[in-house]
């Protein structure tokens, strides 16, 4: 479902991303982890065509981010860190633009679907500049779901929720994993991580440390006492590389 | 006022002064430096254009006709901009923002303290635009000193009488202001359309000869006293009596002002705090590339469905309503505007065929309607990103973007073009329809250009601070750039057209047609321009 190979990023003489590779398959969900400036946001950006590849390969459902950027997004749904509306319209536009961008005629049933699955549905005709940061990325995620993507990409889903929207955020995306979408969360929150995903990615420097199923990472860094596994092997993993680039 | 905030006054004020000298020590800071440099140059070597130069021509240049009328218009002028402030301000006191507010008014300080100190960062930014006024004017108006002094102190006079108006409203909660206001507004645009028509109806006189009668009748001169006080400040000649008199007597109702403001404000703390809140949220907007006054509901009827055109339909939807809740009373406004061309020209008694009248409407369509409205990328820089992710070919995206921004200016040029077709002399019917037929290419050249050098070189909406060097050489270079572009397509039009005319032996319409269509196929050209543009955006890389 996501195929990313030898993908590399150079803003100038800066190396966003080194040659980094791998597969995700439908109903897998990765954990992109790293410290910041790692380069987790650059590769979700480029996985949805938003920045250019320098060099390697991405793609999605089969089509290639460059080659076919039409088709490859209109399987790909994406979650920005910081989710930027369209300040003027309300929340039913953005599902209603959302809709056209993605030629889908009957979109009603669903979008109402989604605004009372993220309680959004009393917000219909709030205008986005009044929302809070938590109900603008719910508003996101609900455009994201809108035209059921094979792939969906989180960049930092849970910041800025409330308590409730914390747990029916981490229920879609089980629930959409368990309908065959492969999904890619990248966050710093390292419980939810571990909590939700079935894969995981180590990036520091732009470049893959660690990658293959949960289990695999943690049994490979050998730290599973207790229950901050993840979070010991972070650690563990990002500290030997910078010793390594030391 | 308080040590620590005066400490504070002078680490902001220095670290402005390093931040403008980083500015200039960048090639580019250097670069839009000397542009307006060399513009400021030109302008003061070519002779010094004032505000009248517009409006009636030669008797202008006499020094004694400008200071003449500075005296009889600039207490109007006050006049106007504080009825504005009345009318349309929903009650502005002292802006503080967010940090502002976050670390002063939750440190030991007084209200009084607060006030002082925001209005010496005002003073501070008074001086500054004083100076920048000095080299344009005293050579004809009066001496330097009483031009810096002039503009200072009218410029608090401003600041300050709009606070005032704006803590009084707040303080007394004045209800029976807001329910004066809008048969007031009537009365006064009442007042102001008997004029227009008096002067329409009386072939000897104009719209300014009737204001220059009320200035000196003993009504205008009891209506207009305290602002008559700033035009003779800012013409005084000698320094006794006339500069020190009329300094004195500024200084005097600035102070009155300040301390109704500090009398005042301790009643108007909440107020002050949401009003303050209201307008940092504004600024948000306008450097999102929203209007200072677009629409403050925080909800709306939801339009059910967009149209789709393949992708182009969303794009375009979107930005039909953002120009609809963002810029709709921007866009009221300019159509007013446009309407009223004609008769405004025929009451000043304005040539359409004047060179001057020519470069005014040039400037006006082609600099203050796009910067003002604006519903294309240049408001959508936060939100490329979504753009890019989206489905649609760039292709698409880029005409969806400007569909909208194209068809408002040609309705508000349409406007204009056939107002002064109606109301001025010498502008025949068959001129207007030419001109009326080239509004559509002309503004998607227009608005494909401000988009492509947008995408190719982006930079933010608006200056930081109030001496943005950077931003506004940009701004000058953008808008010379610009013109040089627009005219040299225009030169090429026009071009193809002559050669059709002598081809088909003197067709005038072949001439307008082939024009036309070269015209169009250059604008038309600007599409994939921007498309590409569009693609090679990267996001997240340095903003200039």
């Amino acid at each position: 479902m996501i195929k990313v190979k030898n993908f590399s990023k150079r803003y100038g003489d800066f190396a966003a991303v080194k040659d980094i590779s791998f597969k995700i398959g439908p109903g897998e969900i990765l954990g992109l982890v790293g410290p910041n400036g790692a380069g987790k946001t650059t590769t979700l950006r480029a996985l949805c065509g938003i920045i250019a590849p320098t060099s390697g390969s991405l793609s999605v459902a089969g089509h290639d981010i460059v080659n076919e950027p039409i088709q490859a997004k209109r399987c790909l749904g994406y979650i920005p860190d910081d989710p930027r509306l369209f300040d003027t319209l309300t929340v039913w536009e953005h599902l209603a633009f959302t809709a056209a961008a993605n030629n889908l005629a009957n979109f009603e049933d669903s979008a109402e679907t989604l605004l009372q699955s993220f309680h959004l549905a009393k917000k219909r005709d709030t205008l986005a500049h009044d929302l809070s940061r938590g109900m603008r990325q719910k508003v996101a995620i609900a455009c994201a779901f809108l035209h059921e993507p094979q792939v969906i990409l989180f960049d930092e889903p849970l910041t800025g929720l409330d308590p409730r929207g914390i747990r029916s955020i981490q229920q879609s995306i089980v629930a959409r994993a368990r309908a065959g979408a492969a999904i890619i969360v990248s966050s710093h929150l390292l419980s939810l991580v571990e909590t939700l995903c079935t894969h995981l990615l180590v990036l520091n420097s732009g470049v893959c440390r660690r990658f293959g199923t949960m289990s695999e990472v943690l049994h490979d860094v050998g730290q599973t006492d207790g229950d901050s596994a993840l979070e010991a092997a972070f650690f563990s993993i990002t500290r030997d590389a910078e010793l390594e680039d030391a | 006022m308080d040590r620590a905030l005066a400490r504070l006054l002078f680490l902001r004020f220095r670290g402005g002064v390093r931040h403008r000298l980083r500015q200039l020590a960048s090639p580019r800071g250097a670069v839009f430096l000397l542009a307006i440099g060399g513009i400021v140059w030109l302008l003061l070597g070519t002779g010094t254009p004032s505000p009248g130069d517009g409006l009636g021509g030669g008797p202008l240049q006499d020094p004694n006709s400008l200071r003449e009328h500075v005296g009889n218009f600039m207490p109007l002028g006050l006049l106007g901009l504080t009825l504005f402030t009345v009318f349309v301000a929903r009650g502005r006191a002292f802006h503080f923002s967010p940090n502002e507010i976050n670390f002063l008014f939750t440190g030991p300080f007084s209200h009084r303290d607060l006030i002082v100190y925001k209005f010496c960062a005002y003073l501070a930014g008074a001086i500054l635009s004083a100076a920048i006024v000095v080299p344009f004017v005293p050579a004809r108006t009066g001496t330097a000193l009483a031009t810096f002094t002039g503009s200072l102190l009218t410029i608090l006079f401003i600041q300050l009488s709009s606070a005032a108006i704006g803590t009084f409203g707040q303080a007394f909660e004045a209800g029976w202001i807001t329910r004066a206001r809008r048969p007031a507004l009537v009365l006064v645009l009442a007042m102001a359309a008997a004029a227009m028509f008096y002067a329409g109806a009386t072939s000897d006189s104009n719209i300014l000869d009737v204001l220059s009668i009320f200035r000196q009748s003993w009504l205008g001169t009891i209506v207009l006293a305290p602002f008559i006080v700033f035009a003779k400040l800012f013409i005084a000649r000698k320094i006794f009596p006339d500069l020190i008199m009329w300094t004195t007597a500024a200084i005097i109702i600035n102070a009155c002002l300040l301390l109704a403001i500090i009398a005042l404000d301790d009643r108007t703390a909440d107020r002050s705090l949401s009003e303050s809140r209201r307008l940092s949220n504004r600024w948000n907007r306008i450097r999102q590339g929203g209007s200072f006054w677009a629409s403050e509901k925080t909800t709306g009827h939801s339009v059910r469905h967009s149209p789709m055109l393949g992708g182009l339909g969303p794009i375009a939807w979107r930005q039909a309503i953002n120009a609809v809740r963002n810029s709709g009373r921007v866009i009221v406004v300019f159509l007013a505007i446009a309407a009223f061309t004609g008769p405004l020209a025929t009451t000043a008694g304005i040539q359409s065929a004047d060179s001057r009248t020519i470069a005014a409407l040039y400037f006006f369509i082609a600099f203050i309607v796009p910067r003002t409205l604006v519903c294309d990328f240049r408001g959508d820089l936060g939100r490329i990103e979504t753009y890019k992710a989206l489905p649609v070919a760039s292709w698409r995206i880029c005409i969806g973007q400007l569909v909208v921004p194209v068809v408002l200016s040609s309705a508000i040029g349409l406007v204009m073009i056939f107002s002064t077709m109606f109301f001025l002399d010498g502008t025949g019917a068959d001129i207007a329809i030419a001109l009326a037929a080239f509004a559509l290419p002309f503004n998607l050249l227009l608005y494909g250009v401000e988009n492509l050098v947008f995408l190719l070189f982006p930079a933010k909406l608006v200056p930081v601070g109030r001496v943005d060097f950077e931003f506004l050489g940009r701004t000058m270079v953008e808008f010379v750039a610009k013109t040089i572009i627009i005219f040299a397509v225009l030169a090429m039009a026009v071009g193809v057209g002559l050669i059709v005319l002598h081809a088909s032996g003197k067709s005038w319409i072949s001439f307008g047609l082939a024009s036309w269509l070269s015209l169009a196929i250059i604008a038309s050209l600007t599409v994939p321009m921007l498309g590409y543009a569009f693609r090679r955006f990267t996001v997240g890389e340095t903003i200039a």
